[in-house]
């Protein structure tokens, strides 16, 4: 295993396990990854368990957030096995090892198999300064890969010698925003992914690596599904491996030095932010899976 | 109005006398432009279009009436059902003029999804008919977009 000058920031989830179980694949070590565990469930917004000591909270928050986050990778698994091992197969398409990513995205977590130093925190959401002194107390100057969805505060952008990563399904500047995957079929026709440094705007840092990438054909049995699935399993398969693997292209590159990579500044007017794609849209883009060539 | 609007002209009849006599500036704004569509050739009113749009995108409401630069609502009060179903009316209108309103097909695939954010607005027994059968004439004008 080769050690990589990196932290990983994992907001629990599909995407966060892609990017570790893609590095484990691929020979890549992390020296850090940071848990971040919700401190108030992420449906009622009520305080988890407030009456018990701090260790006990994250230990069970960090439980319950791991069965709920992960929720749909292992229920389509477990409804539709031989479905998603054919869209792993698919995906190989885009990298080599994409069937071998499935015990990443299903099993319970096991940070320790992916770095030497595992640090978990209980935060109120990515503003929560028990995050931000969490960080200034790792070492640095560091690179940190985000491994959520929108935007950092300024506490986070702002400390010195911490450059955050983010990837970014679809190709910048052109498709930003939300739902990535589905407006980068519906527009280009293929899917893409960008990884850039982080800036205040939404998908609007300088980009290190933006690429258009295979089409992937899902087999027909995925538009049997019901339009939650469908959309579901894009989210729990397709899109965080699309991501892993373009994180895994940026670290063969420059693995050594992840501060200082090349960029190019984004030429913003040449694309748009983009939305949440509605119901009826979502059904017709997600059915390009298994009928574009 | 071209060939693949034809079928959404009754609505947009119907949803223009109603919003025209509203007392909301939002929904008269709305029911000018289904009135004179070409109102949206200019940069002005695609622009508060885009606002109203981009509202109704990130926050799934909008409000009677805003301020004139349409940056905070000055009323508590949510659009009416009209006032979805005539925005929604709009932008589909707005997406199948093309290139002649100077729209790309970004443009108005943006505008066909905003659309569909509203119709999921209209929810009473008395709109539902209407809100459906516009849902599949916009499911028609989008499969003209679709394919790159």
């Amino acid at each position: 295993m080769r050690m990589v000058p990196l932290t990983v920031l994992v907001y629990e989830g599909p995407m966060a396990r892609a990017y570790l179980g893609a590095m484990r694949l691929a020979g890549y070590r992390p020296e850090q990854v940071i848990v971040m565990v919700q401190e108030r469930d992420l449906v009622s917004g009520k305080p988890i368990l407030p009456w018990l000591p701090t260790s006990w909270r994250t230990h069970l928050a960090a439980r319950g957030q791991d069965l709920r986050m992960n929720f749909w990778p292992r229920a389509l698994y477990r409804r539709h096995p031989r479905l998603v091992e054919a869209c792993l197969a698919a995906l190989e398409a885009i990298t080599p090892h994409a069937a071998a990513f499935l015990p990443y995205l299903i099993e319970t977590s096991n940070y320790p198999q992916f770095t030497d130093r595992v640090d978990s925190v209980l935060v109120d959401g990515v503003r929560d300064v028990r995050l931000s002194h969490l960080i200034e107390r790792s070492p640095r100057p560091r690179c940190v890969l985000f491994t959520g969805g929108g935007i950092l505060p300024k506490t986070l952008l702002d400390i010195e010698q911490v450059r955050f990563l983010h990837v970014h399904p679809g190709h910048l500047p052109e498709v930003r925003g939300a739902d990535g995957l589905l407006w980068s079929v519906l527009l280009r026709g293929v899917p893409g992914a960008s990884c850039f440094y982080m800036s205040p705007g939404i998908d609007e840092g300088k980009v290190i690596l933006t690429r258009d990438l295979p089409m992937v054909n899902l087999p027909p049995e995925f538009l049997g599904l019901s339009l939650e699935e469908r959309y579901n399993l894009l989210y729990s398969f397709v899109d965080p491996i699309i991501r892993a693997a373009v994180l895994l292209d940026v670290l063969t590159i420059h693995s050594e030095d992840l501060l200082s990579m090349p960029v190019s500044a984004q030429a913003l007017e040449a694309g748009r932010q983009y939305h949440f794609l509605a119901p009826q849209m979502r059904d017709i883009v997600s059915r390009l899976f298994a009928t574009l060539d | 109005m071209n060939s693949a609007l034809e079928p959404l002209q009754p609505f947009v009849e119907a949803a223009r006398t109603g919003l025209m006599g509203s007392a909301s500036p939002v929904c008269l704004e709305i029911g000018q432009w289904l009135e004179n569509p070409d109102l949206l050739q200019a940069e002005s009113q695609r622009k508060r279009l885009l606002a109203y749009g981009r509202k109704m995108d990130l926050k799934r409401i909008l409000y009677a009436s805003y301020d004139p630069a349409l940056l905070r609502p000055t009323s508590d009060a949510p659009l009416g059902e009209d006032g979805y179903l005539g925005l929604a009316l709009v932008l589909a209108v707005n997406a199948g003029k093309g290139a002649e309103f100077g729209n790309t097909r970004s443009d108005a695939l943006q505008a066909i999804n905003t659309a569909f954010h509203c119709l999921g607005k209209v929810q009473s027994a008395s709109h539902r008919d209407s809100s459906s059968r516009i849902e599949s004439i916009l499911i028609t004008l989008l499969s003209e977009w679709v394919q790159p």
